[in-house]
């Protein structure tokens, strides 16, 4: 009878532990089916065309900004940079960070991604149009607005500064704030998919 | 007795000014594509008045600009500022995510290493020259 109980508990707690590793995240639970969707991309001086699909097998992190902002935007680049060096090197080739612009007035795709480039080697830029940049913030909940503020740098975009992880099956998996964001937090979640 | 203290709090009264000190500025290198920049710092007023600072300018950039980002209704949202105040004693942080003198069409691309030369106007201290290294926020590739 001692040996039935010790058996039990021991199975229970390994069925805790086993539930708890696979469901604790640090970013929160989404859970749902991403929307697929196809922009302009720059490879080799020339634009080319990029799909969210083409990335299955790999975790995607995506960021939706604009290359005028010099303040929210590349600390979030940068908190993703330091996400890609926080992992094994088996690991970083297996993620792919995208940065979505929410100007395409101003950002080309050729801007986008050599601004994206500059914060790490692998990052993707991409944009389209302003009807195709809507339709994909749209179904990514990432709002933006154009606003005239009176600054001589033209006008300003708000915008959600929200970091979106696509997992390899192509499900979007969990959301972060891009503020105050720890990269160590966030590289931990990427390495439960592989 | 009552002369002397009457002095000494006049000679007070008289001498009262803002003294701004600029610590640790520094200037975010930004992707050579990009035509904007932020310079980041702390302004510490040692003296014993309040002071204003009411612009900048930079000969590394056509305009420079006070902003601040805020988040609002979880929109991040960067604004001009008209000024901003240095209370006596006080010290006003510049920095990422915070308040930041925004440089607005760089004159040439920044890199690290560089110097950009900041002129901080404050309505009694006048003219504030500081110099600001560039830095990179990157971390060396291994």
């Amino acid at each position: 009878m001692r040996v039935l109980w010790l058996v039990i508990t021991i199975l229970l707690s390994a069925g805790l532990l086993s539930c708890e590793k696979k469901e604790k995240f640090n970013g929160t639970l989404l859970d749902r089916k991403a929307s697929e969707f196809c922009l302009k991309g720059w490879e080799a001086g020339k634009e080319k065309r990029v799909c969210l699909s083409d990335f299955r097998g790999k975790v995607v992190l995506m960021f939706f900004g604009y290359t005028h902002c010099p303040d929210v935007c590349p600390t979030a680049l940068q908190m993703l940079a330091k996400t890609m060096k926080e992992l094994p090197k088996d690991v970083r080739e297996k993620v792919q960070v995208i940065f979505i612009s929410v100007d395409p007035e101003r950002d080309t795709p050729e801007i986008a991604q050599k601004y994206a480039k500059y914060f790490y080697p692998t990052f993707m830029g991409l944009t389209g149009t302003p009807e195709e940049i809507k339709k994909v913030a749209k179904e990514y909940m990432a709002f933006y607005r154009k606003v005239e503020t009176g600054s001589e740098g033209g006008y300003l975009v708000d915008h959600t500064a929200y970091i979106y992880l696509i997992d390899p099956k192509g499900t979007l998996k969990l959301i972060y704030p891009s503020t105050k964001q720890k990269p160590e937090l966030i590289a931990e979640d990427v390495k439960r998919f592989f | 007795m009552f002369y002397a203290v009457a002095v000494l709090f006049l000679s007070v009264f008289a001498f009262a000014k803002p003294h701004i000190v600029v610590e640790n500025p520094w200037v975010r290198e930004v992707p050579p594509v990009s035509t904007m920049s932020a310079a980041f710092m702390n302004i510490i007023n040692t003296g014993d008045e309040g002071d204003v600072l009411v612009g900048v300018e930079s000969p590394a950039s056509r305009v420079a600009e006070i902003h601040t980002t805020i988040m609002e209704d979880g929109m991040m949202k960067m604004r001009p500022l008209k000024e901003v105040k240095v209370p006596a004693g006080g010290r006003v942080e510049f920095r990422p995510m915070g308040k930041h003198i925004m440089l607005i069409d760089l004159k040439k691309p920044l890199k690290a290493g560089d110097r950009v030369r900041l002129i901080l106007i404050f309505k009694k201290s006048g003219r504030v020259v500081v110099e600001a290294p560039v830095k990179s926020m990157k971390m060396p590739m291994h």
